[in-house]
């Protein structure tokens, strides 16, 4: 049965019961493109209303600057640039020749991280790696870790051994600047280690139709306690506007530990889960499709305020000191003089 | 609601699989009609879960089939029961990415046969038919792949034909399975597998599916060829399947070459073996 055979086999099957609709077939040209690309984020896209944008007007905008496209190239600058008016890196065109990004939730915003630093000053020549964490103990017995991505697998063999080298330490520095996201089975499985108790920590909620506005009903969501050991003593996790995605999430569901206090500067947010889909000629698109919420039903796609704001000053870069790691080593210390653990006990 | 409906299902079902058992209890052993095919073919995929690109390439198939006749004393009821899988690679129309996908279904039947024609025997029934499958798309991120999974009642109907070219028995038939009522799954319209396994939101991945949001053919058109000692099987496989759930739109469309063999057991053990009298043959009927 040839293409135009199975296709009447098709619309007989779509006669058979009430619905005779057929899917809107978008053509592989500029035009064709163009409008696939932007149904597809008007029908899938998530954060329309809390970024207050007029996603009819932008296609009219784009509509009439498409006239002017002579190659596939400026084609994908221009689709680039529609995109990057949802103003969420999360957002992507992806050709086999470029990406299209978002960067501003970051290069608008002081780094407050200077890995050089971190390498030469507290983790030195001796520290350890397990699951793509760098771990070691710094002065006045406290646990470093730095972790950079959370793609990489983190087991729990992982965590106990990390976890048996600071059993003796005052606080731990769980340090994940610049870390731009990855798997959330990864944050469910760290942040267990720092609950003591079944903890509200958010909400989640995901598109049901093609309106701006159809939602589900919010669904919470909770930090459930490891069945291994939970790190009690004082934690400073440290942020900046390079924390993204899952990084976003796991400081969200970190702060609302006893024990956790956050430091830095405020996160670059990345609240909505990404999905996929793509346009005719091949290229993929990547999307924000379903929108979490902190515990008290805020967005968290524009970032997280840290408990404790500090930036990386220039004069202790020049004397090769983080500013925000001295700043959480001070805390821990203040915290674990009394023996109490509690979030903003003596400050820094 | 829908639970009932599973509920309902699963007894139509319990009690179909325990009819044979006893219908035959006393029977003198029957010959059972056997078949076994391998097929290649054409295959279209659209999941706007996925894409809203319809996927084209191949396809290869296994059908397998048991048929024979139960109930005394006119033998006009027949049960059927056949296993099907079938797996497909395609890809976008601008072969930048891939679908991998797959099912294996397992049908029971059970027909009435009635003979209008000497040489044509019409079987008429229902069929019920556990589904389970999906789809892989190998450059999708967080929504890499959606689950195809459904429980169906059918109306079903076969027409056997014999025909005999110079003295050369040629068996053709023809076989549709058309659902009709069932459950269906299906993740809402922007619903991560994530959402549902790993923070368990089960709440309304179940759909009762009839003609309304799911409309479904399984076809079979087969002829059998004696050579030697053996039946060869060629025949014509359609598959064709879609739903509309959840503002998602899903489709899939199989047409394929099948060959293989086709051949009458005799199926007893235990104590039936000394009821042996005189086993006849379900498929080439004779009254």
């Amino acid at each position: 049965m040839g293409r135009i055979g199975y296709r009447w086999l098709l619309l007989f099957l779509a006669l058979m019961g009430n619905s005779c609709r057929e899917d809107e077939v978008f053509m592989n040209n500029a035009q064709g493109n163009f409008e696939a690309l932007w149904t597809i984020l008007d029908e899938r896209y998530c954060f329309f209303d809390l970024k207050d944008i007029d996603w009819q007007e932008v296609k009219e905008h784009y509509q009439y600057r498409l006239i002017g496209i002579t190659s596939t190239e400026t084609f994908f600058n221009l689709m680039g640039e529609m995109l990057a008016e949802l103003k969420d890196g999360h957002v992507n065109l992806i050709s086999a020749f470029d990406v299209s990004r978002y960067e501003a939730w970051f290069d608008d915003y002081p780094e407050n991280f200077d890995g050089k630093i971190v390498d030469e000053k507290y983790l030195g020549k001796r520290y350890q790696i397990a699951a793509g964490m760098k771990y070691t103990i710094i002065q006045d017995s406290i646990g470093y870790i730095y972790y950079g991505n959370f793609s990489n697998g983190v087991g729990e063999g992982n965590l106990q051994a990390i976890f048996y080298k600071f059993r003796h330490c005052k606080g731990l520095i769980l340090d994940v600047r610049n870390n731009g996201g990855g798997n959330l089975s990864n944050v469910e499985k760290i942040v267990s280690r720092f609950t003591q108790e079944k903890t509200l920590v958010g909400y989640t909620s995901y598109k049901t139709g093609k309106g701006h506005n159809d939602f589900s009903k919010p669904r919470p969501t909770y930090a459930e306690p490891s069945e291994y050991e939970i790190f009690t003593r004082p934690v400073v996790v440290l942020t900046n506007r390079s924390c993204y995605s899952a990084t976003n999430d796991f400081v969200n569901r970190m702060r609302y530990m006893p024990q956790v206090v956050t430091m830095g500067d405020k996160t670059g947010g990345g609240g909505g889960f990404p999905f996929t889909s793509e346009i005719p000629i091949g290229w993929s698109v990547r999307f924000s499709a379903a929108p979490t919420y902190d515990r008290d039903m805020q967005h968290i796609e524009e970032g997280i305020e840290p408990d404790v704001k500090v930036e990386l000053l220039p004069e202790d870069v020049a004397k090769g000191e983080d500013t925000i790691i001295e700043a959480a080593i001070r805390n821990i210390l203040k915290r674990s003089e009394g023996n109490n653990v509690g979030k903003r006990v003596g400050g820094i | 609601m829908t639970y009932k409906i599973i509920k309902c299902l699963f007894f139509v079902c319990v009690f179909c699989c325990g009819y044979p058992v006893k219908a035959q209890k006393n029977d003198a052993p029957a010959l059972v009609h056997n078949a076994l095919m391998v097929g290649v073919g054409k295959s279209y995929e659209y999941d706007t879960y996925l894409s809203p690109l319809e996927y084209s390439g191949f396809g290869v198939n296994l059908h397998t089939e048991w048929m024979h006749a139960i109930g005394k004393p006119s033998k006009k009821l027949s049960v059927y029961h056949s296993f099907e899988a079938r797996f497909s690679k395609t890809t976008n129309p601008s072969k930048t990415a891939n679908y991998l996908s797959g099912g294996i279904r397992y049908t029971l039947g059970y027909h009435y046969r009635f003979t209008p024609l000497p040489r044509l025997t019409l079987f008429a029934g229902g069929s019920f038919s556990p589904y389970i499958g999906g789809i892989y798309n190998d450059r999708n991120v967080n929504n890499p792949a959606n689950a195809n999974v459904s429980l169906n009642l059918n109306l079903s109907g076969i027409a056997l034909y014999q025909l005999n070219v110079r003295n050369y028995p040629i068996s053709l038939k023809a076989q549709v399975d058309i659902p009709f009522l069932g459950t269906l799954f299906s993740p809402h319209y922007g619903q991560s597998y994530y959402e549902i396994f790993g923070l368990k939101d089960y709440k309304g991945i179940v759909h009762f599916a009839s003609f309304h949001n799911q409309r479904a053919c399984k076809a079979l058109i087969t002829a059998d060829l004696p050579l030697g000692n053996m039946t060869l099987r060629i025949g014509y496989y359609g598959d064709f399947y879609r739903r509309d759930v959840s503002n998602l739109t899903a489709y899939s469309v199989y047409n394929g070459f099948m060959i293989g063999f086709a051949r009458d057991v005799l199926s007893f053990g235990g104590k039936r073996i000394k009821q042996l009298s005189k086993p006849n043959s379900f498929y080439l009927w004779e009254e």
